[in-house]
């Protein structure tokens, strides 16, 4: 009976159905204009904070010290000097015919910085022969020589000292922080730049830096002590703010009065990493053992700074309470076991604040985006009795998760870095079909394969 | 009639004109659950927004070679059960480990009474009740899954039944001898 009586009832209830309600479809849409509004949001924050962090590192190793402020200005200043390009044809040409170094005397106008904002007069035409001398274009190549020292003669004018090298303008524009080695006039190669140049800017400055017919630089022909320098011309110019005003070898003062500089490590490297990954949820319903592995890409901005990416494979297993589910199967479950098959794309900025001989110590930060490859669900209820859901290749959350961990590095005698991470990774949206919050910690071992140390 | 492919298509891209159509077209079925579970119709309109909601964050899960019917009931049963939970409308009876038989009960008392009437009557019912009711008889779930999904114990599920049923009898015979006409609309229209 009790049967026929539900059935009688189930009909009864079955038998209508509301007809539609244009005010509840009203309700429906300002329910679907706040998930709109919320939807966007985390783009925008997710989108603001890498480009913080991006900007911030980029302005770290950006900022200005030395020679990189004097190349971010040069470059800028190289096309003002290509449009004087045109102006120096007739120069160029007698020079070429002649096949003679340019007379230093010559170069001494186009060294100083001003007259590479000067469209007009004949010191321009001085630079453009000086860059036939030295088989390059005129303007950047030259111009960027010519800056520099201007920058270096102003900001540590106390330290400029004239340096014999190799003398040719490749040389001359390979940066060295906080040195002036642009200087550089050697014998049988004519000086293509000099201190001297860039006092034109300093009010009170002798009149050893006016140009001069002379075949020696004025600028640097005029050691305090009247001592040349041996195999050396230029000795220190008698302009510059040198408190000793002693001649000494250039290559010397290079070496000592500027901080010695380390060997920029820029470029790519990369290897493998492999360890064990946690994954908890708030409700932590256990604690079971995934494992994570794959590629790492690594680019070394600087000695500090580098940039790291890749692809890992995760196994993440997790329990989760079913009010953790936001999912609209059935979720009274007493608890749901996850284990999913995750792709994890990392990008990462990692900053050196320690380092050794053979190691180092960094911290990381960054997001990762999860594309679920194979998700296994196992809803298990009260009286134990479990259900089983799959869910393949549907989810991607796109910088959903917060990475953060430190780094340890050490140096083998090959090219191979051995390398441990600790890590946890936050969530910020929530991962999976049900969109649970799964925290995440572990440790990786790193081999990564790069340049030899220095 | 649009297609319901086509409209689950658009809905998966988020489109505003598809979801109101999914939204019209099963307005009446999925409302007809939320009205069993709810008291009254803005409470199941507020049931039935949040279901819809559900139904759209998630439409990419939905197995397109099941009924879609099917998977839209599971979602506003549950939704209707979460929005009893969040008010903590549901306090469970007793354990009982066997079913008792509720008598005979005249077919047609049972006709005599509208829709209207008898749903009534299932929406006075106690929540705890209404729930397992609705469960059983109406989206026929079993005991040990309706013990797994309220986190009782099956016989406390079969209990409430019994006594929703037994309520409801006597409730309908009450009615039916009376021969009142109707106890009063829910506030919405139907169709018959």
């Amino acid at each position: 009976m009790s049967e026929q009586f539900e059935n009688i009832i189930r009909k009864k209830l079955q038998e209508a159905e509301p007809t539609f309600d244009p005010a509840a479809w009203e309700q429906m849409k300002a329910k679907l204009d706040n998930a709109d509004r919320r939807r966007p949001f985390f783009w925008w924050w997710a989108g603001g904070l890498l480009l913080v962090a991006g900007l911030a590192g980029w302005w770290w190793f950006a900022r200005p010290s030395g020679t990189t402020l004097a190349q971010q200005q040069t470059t800028a200043a190289a096309t003002d000097v290509n449009k004087s390009k045109q102006n120096t044809t007739a120069n160029i040409s007698a020079n070429e015919e002649n096949k003679i170094p340019v007379s230093p005397s010559a170069t001494i106008p186009a060294a100083n910085a001003d007259d590479v904002d000067n469209p007009a007069g004949k010191n321009r035409q001085h630079a453009t022969a000086q860059d036939k001398f030295f088989g390059k274009p005129a303007g950047a190549g030259n111009s960027s020589v010519q800056l520099r020292d201007h920058i270096n003669a102003n900001s540590k004018a106390g330290n400029n000292v004239n340096k014999p090298a190799a003398g040719n303008a490749e040389e001359k524009n390979i940066p060295s922080p906080g040195s002036n080695v642009n200087n550089t006039i050697t014998p049988g190669n004519p000086p293509t730049t000099s201190t001297g140049g860039n006092v034109n800017n300093t009010p009170g400055t002798t009149p050893a830096t006016v140009p001069q017919p002379s075949p020696v630089p004025a600028n640097v022909n005029n050691p305090a002590s009247g001592k040349p320098l041996p195999g050396v011309a230029p000795p220190p110019p008698a302009n510059v703010d040198n408190p000793a005003q002693k001649p000494q070898p250039a290559s010397d003062s290079a070496d000592t009065d500027k901080p010695v500089s380390k060997k920029q490590k820029r470029g790519f490297d990369g290897g493998l990493f492999l360890g064990p990954d946690l994954n908890v949820t708030p409700a932590f319903k256990g604690l079971p053992i995934g494992v994570t592995g794959g590629l790492i890409v690594r680019y070394h901005v600087n000695n500090r700074w580098y940039l790291n990416t890749g692809v890992g494979y995760a196994k993440k297993l997790y329990g989760a309470s079913p009010s953790e589910y936001t999912m609209s199967y059935p979720n009274a479950y007493y608890k749901i076991d996850a284990d999913c098959d995750v792709i994890d794309v990392p990008l990462n900025v990692n900053y050196t604040f320690a380092e050794g001989k053979k190691s180092s110590w960094s911290v990381m930060a960054g997001a990762s985006s999860y594309f679920m490859l194979k998700e296994k669900y196992t809803g298990t209820y009260n009286n134990n009795t479990k259900r089983d859901w799959i869910v393949k290749n549907k989810n991607q959350h796109y910088f959903s998760v917060i990475n953060l961990g430190v780094t340890w590095e050490k140096q083998t005698r090959s090219r191979l870095t051995w390398g441990l991470q600790p890590y946890v990774k936050i969530p910020v949206g929530g991962v999976g079909q049900g969109s649970v919050k799964v925290y995440s910690a572990g440790i990786t071992v790193q081999a990564i394969l790069g340049k030899k140390k220095d | 009639m649009q297609d319901i492919s086509d409209i689950i298509a658009g809905c998966r891209s988020w489109n505003r004109s598809s979801q109101e159509a999914l939204y019209r077209q099963f307005f009446g079925y999925a409302m007809a659950i939320c009205l069993r579970y709810a008291n009254n119709k803005n409470e199941a309109i507020e049931i039935l927004n949040d279901g819809f909601l559900k139904v759209f964050y998630h439409i990419n899960s939905y197995d397109t070679s099941r009924p879609f019917k099917s998977w839209l009931s599971k979602i506003m049963a549950n939704t209707a059960i979460d929005h009893l939970r969040s008010r903590k409308k549901i306090a469970f009876a007793e354990d009982i480990s066997q079913a008792y038989d509720l008598g005979v009960t005249d077919d047609k008392a049972l006709d005599k009474l509208s829709y209207d009437e008898i749903l009534q009557l299932v929406q006075n019912l106690p929540p705890a009740y209404k729930t397992v009711f609705n469960l059983y008889v109406m989206e026929g779930f079993q005991h040990q899954e309706i013990a797994g999904m309220l986190g009782i114990s099956e016989g406390t599920s079969k209990s409430n039944l019994f006594k929703a049923k037994k309520i409801l009898k006597e409730k309908i015979e009450e009615l039916s001898s009376l021969k009142i006409p109707g106890t009063g609309t829910i506030g919405a229209t139907f169709k018959k």
